[in-house]
């Protein structure tokens, strides 16, 4: 059986699934989050499923423009028609963070239009910007908030011994994931870039008990198989937010194979296992705040750079290409920076601005072909 | 050897006939259906060249509509063809503009191939296509006509919106208030695109000399040199319909190449 065919993989073409279906059915709630930096592990501890947002099944932010302009980030558009349309009626909770101003803002619509007047709560965690002692104490107080709430809503205290096996499964997912890249980053890989982030959505979806022993079947099926054959060039892909397969495809359709990346739906996820020791919820605050940053963290540029240089390296990576969702500050400014930064070690680079709905691909297939014909000359 | 380029461009279909030495060439209206339009400028450029077909040795396409048509041995994208085609006319070149109908290119090149390259992204301003709808809203005919009577303004409008459905109400509403005259408005259009490209080409780091600009705007004189005053150097370009071919040149030198490997 090849991976298309494992219901897991499918998982990635719908928001709603039989697991959260049966999640719920025991009543148990589900919680809505954008940010990778929203620690799932704390939420799975008080039984509450964590679940990524994601623009899956988007076709027009027609609903979403009532609210929100043109000029502000598409992917959020997205999502919010999805809301608007019922696709997260599942959720019991929402935690949303100061991510990015476009995410942030997010709160303050489902507060006062999109949950107004309803029993649905909506937590903030804010998260600091720069890694201080201060902030440090600042985050610890900002868990506790958190888990207060949490609290009030579950009408149950919050177990912190409990963290630890919850802490051991989220790490072994990670371990997990790890395995699973070895077969896209090896000198001969067997799994192409929109296979992982299919992998990755799927993972995002279900309980990680359940993505576990799924994930473990994911690397028995690509034990069996074949290496990929007739590519021209590997990448790492570097920027915004992306959770579509069909971006990765524009540049495997034209000969590229993007064997890794520094996304926070991809990589920058599961790079960091928490620490397991007797005081797991510091750990967990330890891992999520010094984790591989996204530019949202300042002064940590030169974190984001040498781990994608790492990543250039064991990867055997012929190009980095940097992309970024129109009007995404954050990512505007460090792939500025990183396309400079990278150019003058010899790595060509390839700059894309992008909406979250794809559109226009010929123009994309244009960029990635020529950017490859480039690399093949030189 | 014979080889030919075809360069179909979302407005333009251009065709080149090589063997060493440019034999013919041939420009049409691309239309809606680029299959037909590059067959069509097969066939034309042939007898233009005087050439048979079955004395052709490779057909490489290029441009927008490359995956368009069934009859070619290859196809390599625009970029690397514009690229080999300004290198025949121009081996110092280390920076190509390239601005089309429908999007504009900034490349830095060596020895005619592509170091790195910007594209303009999803955006009709500073394109062929922003300076028709602009040409339409001031009745003027033709984009030379453009280049020609923005030369004799002597006080350039400011245009200030970037988009092109902006832009086009931002010109209505100069010419509504007589503050401008129409060659004050042209020139005016022509330095927002310099302005536009500009930021396009500075993306690739400091400017590198010679600098040529191609693509059918090329063709206007007014566009060229806003970006010589913008970029402060002095820009080259081929002469006659030879900015608009340089990308179809370009996919049948590199044709011509591959034929002599066979």
């Amino acid at each position: 059986m090849d991976l298309d065919n494992l219901d897991f993989i499918k998982l990635s073409q719908t928001i709603y699934n039989d697991y959260i279906d049966n999640w719920k059915k025991n009543n148990k709630k589900v919680y809505g989050y954008y940010c990778s930096y929203i620690p799932e592990e704390v939420l799975y501890a008080m039984e509450i499923l964590p679940f990524r947002i994601r623009g899956t099944g988007c076709n027009d932010t027609a609903l979403a423009d009532s609210i929100l302009s043109h000029f502000n980030c598409s992917f959020v558009r997205c999502t919010l028609n999805l809301v608007m349309e019922g696709k997260y009626d599942f959720l019991d909770g929402m935690v949303f963070s100061n991510s990015c101003d476009h995410v942030r803002r997010q709160y303050d619509i489902w507060n006062h239009k999109i949950m107004k007047g309803k029993d649905f709560p909506l937590i903030f965690l804010s998260i600091p910007h720069k890694i201080t002692e201060a902030g440090l104490a600042w985050l610890k107080e900002e868990y506790s908030l958190l888990i207060k709430k949490l609290e009030d809503d579950q009408k149950k205290a919050f177990d912190e011994d409990n963290l630890i096996d919850i802490i051991n499964i989220f790490n072994k997912n990670k371990q997990l994931l790890k395995s699973v890249l070895k077969f896209k980053t090896a000198k001969e890989p067997k799994l192409k870039g929109s296979e992982f982030c299919k992998i990755m959505i799927a993972n995002s979806s279900i309980p990680k008990e359940d993505s576990n022993n799924e994930l473990e079947k994911v690397i028995e099926t690509l034990k069996e198989r074949e290496n990929l054959k007739d590519y021209k060039a590997r990448f790492m892909l570097v920027g915004s937010y992306v959770d579509n397969p069909d971006f990765y495809k524009i540049f495997e359709d034209v000969g590229g194979l993007i064997v890794t990346d520094s996304l926070c739906y991809g990589l920058r996820y599961f790079w960091n296992e928490i620490k397991v020791s007797k005081e797991p919820l510091l750990e967990v605050i330890n891992s999520y705040y010094n984790k591989i940053s996204c530019p949202r963290m300042m002064d940590q540029h030169q974190q984001r750079l040498d781990f994608i240089k790492g990543q250039i390296k064991e990867s055997n990576i012929d190009g980095v290409i940097l992309e970024r969702m129109e009007f995404c500050d954050l990512h505007g400014v460090d792939n500025m920076l990183l396309q400079h930064e990278l150019e003058d070690i010899g790595i060509p680079v390839l700059s894309l601005d992008r909406e979250y709905l794809l559109s226009d691909i010929a123009r994309f297939k244009t960029r990635a072909e020529a950017f490859i014909e480039q690399i093949l000359v030189s | 050897m014979i080889t030919i380029g075809i360069d179909v461009g979302s407005l333009t279909t251009k065709a080149v006939v090589y063997d060493g030495k440019i034999l013919g060439t041939f420009i049409s209206r691309s239309g809606h259906q680029f299959e037909r339009a590059g067959i069509d400028v097969f066939n034309k450029v042939l007898n233009i060249a005087g050439v048979k077909k079955e004395d052709i040795d490779y057909i490489l396409s290029t441009g927008y509509g490359r995956y368009s048509l069934p009859f070619t041995n290859d196809k390599v994208t625009e970029i690397t063809a514009h690229a080999r085609g300004v290198n025949f006319f121009y081996p110092n070149v280390r920076t190509i503009i390239d601005i089309g109908g429908q999007d504009s290119k900034a490349m830095r090149v060596q020895n005619g191939q592509v170091k790195d390259f910007m594209m303009n992204d999803k955006c009709a301003a500073g394109t062929g296509r922003f300076i028709e709808v602009m040409a339409k809203a001031l009745s003027v005919n033709s984009l030379d006509e453009m280049g020609k009577l923005s030369l004799q303004s002597k006080n350039p409008a400011q245009i200030s919106s970037m988009c092109t459905v902006f832009a086009e109400s931002e010109v209505i509403s100069l010419f509504a208030e007589k503050k401008y005259s129409k060659v004050d408005i042209i020139a005016g259009i022509h330095n927002s695109i310099a302005k536009r490209i500009g930021g396009l080409v500075r993306r690739l780091g400091k400017i590198e000399e010679d600098v040529a600009f191609v693509g059918g705007v090329a063709k206007n004189i007014g566009v060229k040199k806003a970006l010589e005053n913008e970029l402060k150097v002095k820009i080259v370009s081929p002469e006659g319909d030879y900015p608009q071919l340089t990308g179809a040149l370009g996919a049948a030198i590199i044709a011509y190449e591959r034929a002599n490997k066979k």
